[in-house]
């Protein structure tokens, strides 16, 4: 398949030079047109929701209107047209606490993946550039915290630390730091072995120095990858901490509360746990093709991820 | 068990969590007395050291009786209905993934795609209650939680449990097993089971399936520590009286023997299912039966 397309574009490329003008390569149909729309479209809404969510906000989301609870969507009979999700059971806009919810999700997943990328990217770094010993006990470790269940681990963290922002966190990072470990550290081990790291060493170059100056620019290519991949895990993992309540605690809405809260309502009131629940599925379904297609797109060789 | 220790003892003191709120400072005393953290840390510490060698797990705080007769109807009710999740996932994931490679491209592959797709992306207590809406409350098809009374009707308790528990797990073999499979279609072995004129059927099922299989084995130890996740999520959603859900309320009410014991239970289910992977691993392929472990894959979903 990628023979074929790789041919195709080469001729479109050959023949659309007149035809197409002065567009720069990206822009040209045969480039664009494998781009993913709809991935793409739902992660640039939620980044605008999480940004600007407040403001766009039809309803204030915390605004409780007891005479309007229980509200079903607007195109239902009894529908309120201002409420286009319908209300909870305290007459707050379903709509409105989705859009002002994405933000927490969002912090969460970005404080999760710097940290848990940064991290798991040096500590792979170091394994597979010193081998030996080091990269064993590191990597038995990965595997050990990769193996324990997450969800365990998080809840014991919020006994500990309490629930909120921090606990999702380093929950998130335990696992996070072990899969960005393990990619980096397999893919340092055949970026050592190149011509241009034995050079650098022969040059005198620190260990440091080469692993910060030659072999982290050759690998970033998979952070990137991985971290678009992971995003929607994170997410995730952050909705299912606020539904088992051990996430940022009311009355900061957030989707995975917002499922747990309409759990009491499901024969009455279906939309309060099936919307923002639906909503999680979106963006996270959106992140991982975002994330297929970079990867297919960068880096064929590493599928398996 | 340092980390448990320090975990436990960190999360604040069961006798003032316990006990409502107008408490005296002599009701605080007597129940710390009873349950031991008026003794300093170094002290409770030795005597938590040999609880564990003794497997004296102790009394729960909170429900007063020893932990492991708490635990032991619980961990059952749990293991069936990971194995109800499993049988579920061998019987779908298995001949989709199978089937998504051989068709490559076409339909099938297509909705293999899509439906592993959404099982990655959709989180599972979200969809044991859209299930549970609309099966068990709006049909009434289902029971919507419990596990039955164990008589032959209880298996209709299974099911929404057991597809929510398996989705994520069958989200991620059908894929994994799809793209293995497709890298042993090209291989030589394959051509020349072809070429001697062994049945289509069978090249699938027996060359490629074979080989295939491998990477998905070595991800289910990984997998275990994720379904251990998952029927967290489930039990609480389903009110399954298995040891997710204890271990919640464990957690809610700091209550460190049960929790103690509930951790180092699932760290011993772990190991040992990672132990049995390796051993299948040797049953699958020959070629690694008497060299070391399993390779490492440099992969990273779990």
């Amino acid at each position: 398949m990628s023979i074929v397309d790789t041919e195709r574009v080469a001729a479109e490329q050959l023949t659309g030079v007149e035809r197409q003008g002065k567009l720069p390569t990206w822009l040209r149909w045969g480039n664009l047109k494998r781009v993913p729309i709809f991935p793409l479209t739902v992660v640039g809404l939620f980044v605008i929701m999480s940004l600007f969510g407040q403001w766009l906000a039809p309803n204030d989301p915390y605004e409780t209107t007891l005479r309007a609870r229980l509200l079903p969507p607007a195109w239902m009979e009894g529908g309120d047209a201002r409420y286009l999700l319908g209300t909870d059971r305290l007459g707050r806009d379903v709509l409105s606490r989705i859009m002002v919810g994405a933000l927490p999700s969002f912090k969460v997943a970005l404080a999760a993946l710097v940290f848990g990328s940064i991290l798991g990217s040096f500590v792979g770094m170091v394994a597979g550039y010193l081998g030996g010993r080091v990269d064993a006990i590191i990597m038995r470790f990965a595997d050990g915290t990769m193996a324990f269940p997450l969800i365990l681990a998080a809840l014991l963290l919020a006994a500990v630390i309490g629930p909120g922002g921090p606990t999702v966190v380093i929950a998130a990072c335990i696992v996070l730091w072990a899969r960005f470990a393990r990619l980096i550290r397999s893919e340092v081990l055949s970026v050592r072995e190149r011509d241009f790291v034995k050079l650098a060493r022969i040059a005198g170059a620190s260990s440091w120095r080469i692993m910060i100056a030659h072999i982290l620019p050759n690998v970033l290519n998979s952070v990137v990858v991985l971290l678009t991949l992971q995003l929607g895990f994170v997410i995730i993992l952050e909705a299912t901490l606020s539904f088992l309540g051990a996430g940022i605690p009311p009355p900061t809405p957030t989707w995975g509360q917002m499922v747990a809260s309409g759990r009491d309502y499901l024969e009455t009131a279906w939309w309060l746990s099936v919307f923002p629940g639906l909503a999680i599925a979106v963006v996270v379904l959106s992140f991982n093709l975002l994330g297929d297609w970079l990867r297919d797109h960068t880096d064929p060789r590493l599928r398996q991820i | 068990m340092v980390v448990i220790f320090v975990a436990t003892r960190a999360a604040g003191d069961p006798a003032v969590l316990n006990l409502p709120a107008e408490a005296s400072r002599a009701d605080i005393e007597a129940a710390r007395r009873r349950i031991g953290t008026d003794r300093i840390y170094i002290v409770q510490f030795g005597i938590f050291l040999r609880d564990m060698a003794t497997f004296e797990l102790g009394r729960s705080i909170v429900y007063r009786e020893p932990v492991t007769d708490l635990i032991g109807d619980r961990f059952i009710a749990s293991l069936k209905l990971q194995l109800a999740s499993l049988i579920l996932i061998l019987l779908t994931a298995f001949p989709l993934g199978v089937l998504a490679a051989t068709k490559r491209g076409r339909l099938p592959d297509r909705i293999a795609q899509v439906l592993a797709a959404f099982g990655q992306a959709a989180p599972g207590f979200w969809v044991g209650l859209v299930l549970m809406a609309i099966l068990a409350v709006h049909f009434r098809l289902l029971p919507a939680g419990g596990m039955g009374t164990g008589g032959l009707d209880s298996w209709r308790y299974y099911i929404l449990p057991a597809i929510t528990t398996s989705l994520v797990l069958f989200a991620g073999m059908t894929r994994l097993l799809r793209s293995s499979m497709l890298e042993s279609l090209d291989a030589e072995f394959v051509k020349l089971a072809r070429a001697k004129g062994v049945p289509e059927w069978k090249v699938v099922w027996v060359h490629v399936f074979r080989n295939g299989l491998l990477p998905v084995m070595t991800f289910m130890a990984i997998w275990v520590g994720t379904a251990v996740s998952g029927s967290v999520v489930t039990e609480v959603v389903f009110d399954w009286p298995g040891i997710g859900n204890l271990f919640l309320s464990a957690i809610i009410a700091r209550d460190f023997p049960l929790i103690q014991a509930v951790v180092g239970l699932v760290a011993v289910t772990v190991l040992t299912a990672n132990l049995i992977v390796d051993l299948l691993y040797g049953v699958a392929d020959p070629r690694i039966r008497f060299t070391g472990g399993p390779m490492q894959r440099a992969t990273a979903r779990g």
